[in-house]
C-alpha cells in the first residue's frame, strides 16, 4: 500500500515538474507579430485570387479571338463564290474594255470538266467594290472554252487585230427557228369492243 | 450576365472574409498551444515564437483546404512539432559548426559558470532539475515524447490528447504510461528527493 502511495506521489511530482517546465508563456509581442504575419499571408492569398481572375480574363479574350477567327474564316470560305460572280461581270462582247492595257478580267469556267477556276490578280479594293455590285446581279456561268475564246477576242481587240464593229451582234449568228405548226388532235370516239358485246 | 458576375465576385469576397474571421478566432485560441509545443522541443522562447509564427503562416496558407475545421488544433500541433524538430536540427548543425571554430565556445562556458555563481543556490538547483527533466524528455522516442508534452500542456486529459494526435485514447494511455516509466527511470534522483 505504501509502495502504491509513494508511486502515486512520484507520478504527481513528475507531472508537476513537466507542467512547470512547459508552463512558459510567449512574450506579449508574440500574438501581434503572428497577426501581422498572418495578415501578410492573407494579402498574398488575395493576390492569388486576383491572379486567378487575371487568368480567367486572358482565357475569355483568347476565346473571343478564337470565335472571331472562326467567324472570319467562314466568311472567307464564302468569298471565292462571290469572286466568280464578280469576275464575270465585265464580260460583254458588245462593248470592248475602256483601257486595253489592263489585264483581261478573270473568267471562270463552271463546267464539270474543269472545276479549277481561272482567276486573274485583281486589286483588293476593286474586288470588294465589284463584289458589292455583283451581289445585285444574277450569276453568269461560262464554259471554259467560251472563256478562252472570249479572252482571245478581247486580247485581239486590244491589239487592234479585230475591230469591234466586225463582231456580229449577239444572237444574229444563230439561225432563225422554223415556225411551229399548230398541232390538231382529232376527237376521240368511245365504242364497245366487238368480242365483248355478247357477254 | 454582368450582374451574375458581380454576385459571384461578391460571394467570393464574403467567403474570403469569413475565412479570415474564422482563422483569427482559431489563432487567438491556439497561439499558446503552438508556442508551448515549439518550446517543448526548442527550449528557447525566441526560437519557439519564430516556429509558432511560421506554423500559423503555413496554416493560414492552407486553411481553406482544411475540410474539417474542428481538427485545426491537431493539424496545428503536428505542423508546429515538425517545424520545431526541423529548427532543432538546424540549430544543432549550427552549434556544431560554431564549436568546431573553437574560441567562442570556451568563452560561453566561462560566461555560464560566472552566471551560475551569481545565482542563488535554489535557482541553480531548479535550473539543474529542469535541465535534467528536459534531457530525459528529449531522450524519449518521438511518439512518447509528444504524448508527454501534450499531456503536460494546459492540463490536457487523455481524450484531448487523443484528439490532438488523432489516435485512440487507449493508445495515448499506454504511451503515457511507458513515457512516465522511462522518465522515472532516468530521473531517479528526483524520486529520491520526493521520498525524502
Amino acid at each position: 500500500m505504501d509502495g502504491h502511495k509513494r508511486q502515486g506521489m512520484i507520478d504527481e511530482a513528475l507531472e508537476r515538474e513537466i507542467e512547470a517546465a512547459l508552463g512558459v508563456d510567449p512574450s506579449p509581442e508574440f500574438l501581434p507579430r503572428v497577426r501581422a504575419r498572418v495578415a501578410s499571408e492573407q494579402m498574398h492569398r488575395g493576390w492569388h485570387w486576383s491572379t486567378g481572375w487575371r487568368w480567367a480574363g486572358v482565357a475569355a479574350v483568347v476565346t473571343a479571338v478564337a470565335v472571331f477567327a472562326v467567324w472570319t474564316l467562314r466568311d472567307l470560305s464564302r468569298a471565292p463564290r462571290e469572286a466568280h460572280i464578280t469576275d464575270t461581270l465585265p464580260v460583254d462582247s458588245a462593248t470592248p474594255p475602256a483601257e486595253p492595257a489592263l489585264p483581261a478580267p478573270a473568267l471562270v469556267a463552271s463546267s464539270a470538266e474543269s472545276p479549277r477556276p481561272v482567276t486573274a490578280p485583281v486589286a483588293r479594293t476593286v474586288r470588294s467594290t465589284r463584289t458589292q455590285l455583283a451581289a445585285a446581279r444574277p450569276e453568269v456561268l461560262i464554259s471554259r472554252d467560251e472563256a478562252v475564246a472570249l479572252r482571245q477576242l478581247i486580247a485581239a481587240i486590244a491589239a487592234r487585230q479585230v475591230e469591234a464593229r466586225d463582231i456580229p451582234q449577239l444572237g444574229a449568228e444563230s439561225a432563225p427557228l422554223p415556225r411551229m405548226e399548230e398541232i390538231v388532235l382529232e376527237p376521240i370516239k368511245l365504242s364497245p369492243l366487238d368480242g365483248l358485246a355478247g357477254e | 450576365m454582368h450582374e451574375h458576375a458581380e454576385r459571384l465576385v461578391g460571394s467570393l469576397v464574403t467567403a474570403d472574409r469569413e475565412l479570415e474571421r474564422e482563422f483569427e478566432a482559431r489563432l487567438a485560441d491556439s497561439s499558446r498551444l503552438a508556442f508551448r509545443v515549439a518550446f517543448s522541443v526548442l527550449r528557447k522562447r525566441e526560437d519557439a515564437e519564430d516556429v509558432a509564427q511560421e506554423a500559423f503562416a503555413k496554416a493560414c496558407r492552407s486553411f481553406n483546404q482544411l475540410r474539417d475545421r474542428t481538427r485545426f488544433r491537431a493539424w496545428l500541433v503536428r505542423m508546429t512539432w515538425r517545424l520545431a524538430l526541423d529548427r532543432q536540427r538546424a540549430n544543432r548543425r549550427r552549434s556544431a559548426r560554431e564549436l568546431s571554430v573553437g574560441d567562442g565556445a570556451a568563452d560561453r562556458v566561462v560566461e555560464v559558470g560566472l552566471q551560475a555563481r551569481l545565482d542563488t543556490a535554489d535557482v541553480v538547483a531548479a535550473r539543474e532539475r529542469a535541465a535534467h527533466l528536459w534531457n530525459a524528455i528529449e531522450s524519449l522516442p518521438e511518439k512518447l515524447r509528444l504524448v508527454v508534452v501534450l499531456a503536460g500542456i494546459e492540463g490536457h486529459d487523455m481524450h484531448e490528447v487523443s484528439a490532438l494526435l488523432d489516435v485512440p485514447e487507449g493508445t495515448v494511455k499506454s504511451r503515457l504510461f511507458l513515457a512516465r516509466k522511462q522518465l522515472k527511470e532516468r530521473l531517479s534522483w528526483m524520486a529520491t528527493s520526493v521520498r525524502g
